[in-house]
């Protein structure tokens, strides 16, 4: 079984396309509707996914280990990790599977950087994205990885009872390649495209994800 | 001088109030033993100190430092930031409780929804 995990925020105008379109490369789409004021879950449901709802927001980490839960609990084969605004191509997913399976690989990580698909805005390419790879992923994560803070990826069983994601808010981008690297698991990356509706994560967001990865490994 | 001994007045009736209270909390358990015996001591040492100003010097003098101002700065800097620290820690140990009380709910909902 082919799961896809849906993080979703008040996504109420794109989560109803992005599901439909999902149904027909993954066999359940699950959507994490996390404490969504607007009409996210009824929209989602409408579409045919299975909504987990939230009753507080949690941030989209804390969303994505719900999802994990569930196909844990599902015995899911696989779990693409896909965002609720439709930023990505769901024609991305089918090659990015068969690819993780021809790799042997334990998980897959999309990246906008290895294609000229992606419009990204040049101070994200330019400024954000060498100060995110150099001061804060390679330090934290150990990996070198083109665009660790890509939703797109796809994580095997195996990689799935690994990793347990415990950063709530944006930290889990560099979380799931640190614990990728500290649970042995194989990776690969793979081009997928982003389409920008709105510009992202501010450049501020970095230093709380410094913040958050400094604290949580004081956590048990 | 009459300012500086009301203020003396003054601090030693917090004091007392405050390891009263110290002592009121480590009654209904909301506070342990060496948190009560920390809070003890701190708030003796300071009543100490109030009444007896000089007694920072010979203490600060040990520590290579001047005058027991100075002293009382650094340490209650160190000791705020340590505590700032700690409290962080222990409001993200809390908001991951809070994340997993979130996600059991859910699934438990969509496992109920099913039978």
């Amino acid at each position: 079984m082919f799961f896809a995990v849906v993080p979703a925020h008040n996504e109420e105008k794109r989560i109803g396309s992005v599901v439909r379109s999902l149904f027909n490369h993954v066999d359940k789409v699950v959507v994490v509707n996390d404490g969504s004021k607007d009409n996210t879950a009824i929209v989602a449901k409408e579409a045919g996914a299975t909504v987990l709802s939230h009753v507080v927001n949690r941030g989209q980490g804390a969303a994505l280990e719900t999802g994990h839960a569930f196909a844990r609990q599902h015995d899911a084969d696989y779990v693409l990790h896909f965002d609720g605004d439709g930023q990505f191509d769901v024609c991305d997913i089918a090659p990015a599977l068969a690819h993780l399976k021809k790799q042997k690989a334990d998980i897959l990580f999309g990246s906008r950087y290895l294609d000229n698909r992606s419009k990204i805005p040049w101070f994200k390419r330019c400024v954000v994205r060498p100060i995110a790879k150099y001061i804060v992923d390679r330090p934290f994560t150990g990996l070198s990885l083109s665009d660790s803070h890509n939703g797109f990826r796809i994580l095997t069983k195996h990689a799935l009872s690994c990793i347990h994601i415990t950063q709530d808010g944006m930290a889990h981008a560099s979380e799931i390649p640190y614990l990728t690297k500290t649970c042995g698991l194989s990776y690969v990356e793979f081009p997928v495209k982003v389409v920008y509706y709105e510009y992202g994560q501010s450049s501020l967001a970095g230093f709380k994800i410094i913040k958050d990865l400094f604290v949580g490994r004081f956590i048990r | 001088m009459k300012t500086i001994i009301l203020f003396q007045l003054f601090f030693i009736l917090f004091a007392l109030f405050a390891i009263v209270s110290v002592h009121k909390r480590k009654k209904d358990q909301s506070l342990g033993t060496k948190g009560a015996f920390f809070w003890t001591c701190f708030w003796l040492c300071s009543a100490l100190f109030v009444i007896w100003p000089e007694s920072t010097s010979i203490v600060a003098e040990k520590f290579g430092l001047g005058r027991g101002a100075d002293l009382i700065l650094y340490s209650s800097v160190a000791i705020i930031f340590f505590m700032l620290f700690r409290m962080h820690i222990k409001i993200e140990a809390l908001n991951r409780t809070i994340t997993k009380v979130t996600r059991d709910t859910a699934l438990q909902k969509e496992s109920q929804k099913k039978v």
